[in-house]
């Protein structure tokens, strides 16, 4: 029998509608709905291989259990039973003798389960959850609720007439909110677009001004084009009198801004920033795409602050076709389901580097640093648990040497993923992750703030369950019976309540949508301390950090250690994104890895040419932390001082447990160093290195 | 009514969607692929460096060289205008590839198999598009009746 199932797409963090075609219960095809308003039927390359990643034969397909040494690939199937009672027992006596702080819980980039994990160390009483919330998302989430009250989206609904991409390439990878094919639709139909970027990507390369700026400089930039803004008076006076808290101070470091010294540390000449800044500020309305390279460097919070200015200096804040604050949800919020009220006061205090990056602490995330000194020197307190769901920071957090000693010291840790991944393999239990064709879920239960759409399970392999129900079957074990309501269905429709509506009405729903309402300032002002948009941030200044954006040069620079420049003479940026990965999934999917079947550095050709590398060498790339080995691309769309890997890479086909986690692992070469995060975020800088590059060895020998 | 297909790389954002649609379309091994995304620059276009994507596909071309060269007819063209392999009749003798101006005949060397484009007949059948044109992001592959893409095609510069 054939049929075709509607369901919502979770390759990434979600949002595309897709078709599902079973026959005979065996998925055959996932392709876009062309109904879905979203996507419209587009769909990117990693959601079209997914009956690949559903039937990949080396999915984990059952509960295991270390066999042999910590990390040494021998496991033994258990039953989920036995699973679930030795984690409960061994959290149990960890509670008993640590307190629950001493168990950390994990997710990577989410998809869909973070309120049931907060739910469950919730109420377990660990304040400790190690995200990627401290550099990706998490930071534009906490700044712009301090500035001006919500994270806003650029609004392609309405139809932006000008587009700033920043640090962003929406167009071939996941946006958070939003899918490329959006903003593709409005440049067909002529919107202007800016690029900041310092890759030429496509978008940088038809942007009507592309701003190649040095690596890291962003809030100097923003500053500068708002100088230009001010001092032009391009400004809507209007909103900046009724909405705007601080504007005189604001002014004052705006001015500290001169283009004069915005080109000297941008790179940019000043000429291109005064054309963006007015293209930006004189075409109505306009939108800021961002992405989260603004957010990985010492400037993250003050890069945030500095882009949601320009939004509300230009009148485009809450406006059709600008950046909109949306729409309160008329469902349960995750942040509600997570019941982070119910965590007790004395637990919060003791979050890991809590007291360090406030801002951080404020939406309950922590930088991951904390945890691993923890697990390796027992300070402040000792971590003897860590529990990752759907995460491989062995290979996507900064240090990863430290992160895999770390890992293989703590006492316990449990893992949920699709694959034995180089963390899963250093685990004591494994349990078997659901695909999003495998469950029963709420989708976008977050990041698409306006969408709600629901995914229903079409087949089971083996026996992977839902992170959901892991969640809940523990919870279960550990006293938290009375709180999650029987079911993952009891849960789903306890999130669908104040809707109205049960699971089993809403899984028969194509999306529910909430509607958009536009100047929500104008009767409810701005949800800050001071109820407007805070260009002087008040809560910033009673945490006893800067109230304004600046810039701060990064600590490992050319500027900053120039006696560093002979040796690592060019600057590394990481995490440019490939369309056929996201982070550090799919290197086992055939068609994918098929298209990018290596690890990419870029590099300009004269360099190149300089160094004696050639075009698809194997080079070495080395950092004062230590050397990866990536295949060089020549390409000029780099300044020739800048060389750009790629990030993610570890080698499911070495079939090692190890998996070659440092052959071409770029963190291998970032740093971890407290000097180089943000001071309130806690963000780690994985976009501004020094390097050096020479051809491997290996090619050496070959000549 | 004769069907063409056109790629404005202009738009094409080089995310390789049309590539794994035509797998899943056609359950392709790794190896062959029957359109191709490959970045071309960066590049001086109208005074300003832009980094573009070229898209190599099956033009299904009239007269057709691989239909020609073919010794056991195994490629024909339909009346629709649509260039067809018929496995059952092909040993992947690569004669159809000698001429191929785009080298979109594919091959699988394990298997001893032949692929080319049929601009997925198959869904034509059923009212749909073919794979890679619902699946593009960025809408850059167009397909229709020849007439009008081929004028749409005439239009593109650079």
């Amino acid at each position: 029998m054939e049929q075709v199932i509607k369901s919502n797409c979770r390759v990434c963090h979600g949002g595309c509608g897709v078709l599902v075609h079973v026959k005979d219960g065996v998925i055959t095809k996932v392709e876009g709905n062309p109904d879905f308003p979203t996507n419209y039927g587009a769909i990117c390359s990693k959601g079209l291989a997914v009956p690949q990643l559903v039937y990949h034969p080396d999915r984990v397909k059952y509960p295991l259990k270390r066999a042999g040494a910590k990390g040494e690939g021998k496991w033994q199937r258990i039953s989920w039973d036995e699973a679930l009672d030795i984690i409960a027992e061994k959290y149990k006596a960890i509670v008993k003798e640590y307190g629950p702080e001493a168990i950390v819980l994990g997710y990577g980039t989410g998809r869909n389960y973070e309120g049931f994990l907060y739910r469950f160390a919730n109420l377990l009483g660990t304040p400790n959850v190690l995200t990627a919330g401290h550099m990706c998302y998490g930071p534009r989430i906490a700044t712009s609720g301090i500035t001006c009250g919500k994270l806003t989206l650029c609004d392609y609904e309405n139809k932006p007439k000008c587009v700033m991409v920043w640090g962003n390439n929406v167009v071939i990878s996941n946006g958070d909110e939003y899918t490329g094919e959006n903003l593709s639709y409005v440049l067909a139909r002529g919107a202007k677009l800016i690029v900041v970027d310092p890759r030429l990507t496509y978008l940088a390369g038809r942007a009507d001004v592309w701003l190649q700026l040095r690596p890291g400089t962003d809030v100097a930039l923003a500053l500068g084009m708002a100088n230009v803004i001010i001092n032009e008076e391009l400004y809507d006076r209007q909103f900046v009198k009724s909405y705007v808290h601080g504007w005189d101070d604001f002014v004052k470091r705006v001015q500290e801004f001169p283009l004069k010294r915005v080109e000297e540390i941008t790179w940019i000449p000043a000429d291109k920033i005064v054309k963006a800044a007015r293209l930006y500020a004189q075409t109505k309305p306009a939108g800021i795409q961002w992405g989260c390279a603004i957010e990985q460097n010492i400037n993250c919070t003050d890069s945030v602050r500095a882009l949601v200015a320009l939004m509300a200096i230009t009148g485009n804040l809450d406006v059709p076709g600008g950046n909109v604050i949306p729409a309160s949800a008329p469902w349960l919020p995750v942040s509600k389901f997570a019941m982070h009220r119910e965590l007790p006061a004395e637990q919060r205090a003791k979050r890991l580097g809590g007291s360090t990056f406030k801002l951080a602490d404020r939406i309950a995330v922590i930088t991951p640093k904390g945890v691993w000194d923890a697990i390796l020197t027992g300070k402040p307190y000792p971590v003897k648990a860590v529990q990752l769901h759907g995460t491989n920071p062995v290979i996507t957090r900064d240090n990863s040497n430290e992160v895999y000693r770390a890992l293989r010291q703590v006492e316990f840790m449990v893992v949920a993923d699709f694959f034995l991944t180089p963390t899963a393999e250093l685990a004591d239990i494994i349990l078997p992750a659901a695909t999003f064709l495998e469950m029963e879920d709420i989708g976008d239960y977050w990041k698409r703030q306006n969408y709600l759409y629901p995914r229903t399970k079409i087949v089971q392999i083996g026996e992977c369950r839902s992170d959901h129900e892991m969640f809940m079957e523990l919870g279960k074990r550990l006293g938290q019976e009375a709180y999650w309501h029987g079911t993952v269905e009891g849960n789903l429709d306890f999130i669908l309540e104040p809707l109205g509506l049960s699971w089993q009405e809403f899984r028969r729903l194509e999306y529910y949508k909430v509607n958009q309402k536009y100047r929500k300032y104008k009767t409810e002002g701005f949800a800050t301390p001071t109820g407007k948009v805070e260009l002087s941030s008040t809560m910033m200044e009673k945490w006893g950090y800067d109230p304004l954006p600046d810039y701060h040069e990064t600590p490992e620079s050319p500027i900053s250690t120039p006696e560093m420049v002979e040796k690592y003479p060019y600057i590394l940026i990481t995490g440019a994104r490939s369309p056929v990965f996201f982070a550090s999934e799919h290197r086992m999917i055939p068609w994918l890895r098929e298209l990018n079947p290596d690890p990419i550095v870029e590099i300009h050709p004269e360099v190149a040419s300089k160094l004696g590398i050639k075009d698809g060498q194997w080079i070495y790339i080395e950092s004062p932390r230590g050397r990866i080995k990536q295949r060089a691309k020549l390409t000029a769309t780099l300044d020739p001082r800048v060389v750009a890997a790629q990030f993610g890479w570890w080698f499911p086909e070495k079939r090692t447990p190890d998996h070659g986690w440092n052959d071409s692992n770029i963190n291998i070469l970032t740093s971890n160093d407290p000097q180089g995060y943000d001071a309130a975020m806690g963000a780690t800088n994985l976009r501004v290195l020094m390097c050096r590059i020479y051809p491997s060895e290996q090619e050496e020998q070959k000549k | 009514m004769k069907y063409a297909i056109f790629v404005d790389t202009r738009d094409c954002v080089g995310c390789y969607a049309c590539e794994v649609a035509c797998k899943q379309e056609h359950n392709l091994p790794v190896g062959p692929r029957l359109i191709r995304v490959g970045s071309n620059g960066p590049r001086l276009i109208e005074g300003k460096l832009q980094l573009r994507y070229e898209v190599e596909h099956c033009r299904h071309c009239a007269p057709a060289r691989c239909v020609e060269h073919c010794p056991k007819g195994a490629i024909t063209t339909r009346p629709d205008g649509i260039t067809v392999i018929s496995p059952e009749l092909c040993d992947a003798c690569k004669l159809c590839a000698k001429d191929c101006t785009f080298g979109m005949m594919q091959f699988d060397e394990i298997k001893k198999a032949a692929y080319k484009c049929d601009l997925c007949v198959e869904r034509l059948d059923q009212g749909l598009k073919p794979a890679c044109v619902a699946a593009c992001p960025s809408r850059c592959i167009y397909f229709g009746d020849k007439k009008e893409i081929s004028r749409k095609a005439g239009r593109k510069k650079n």
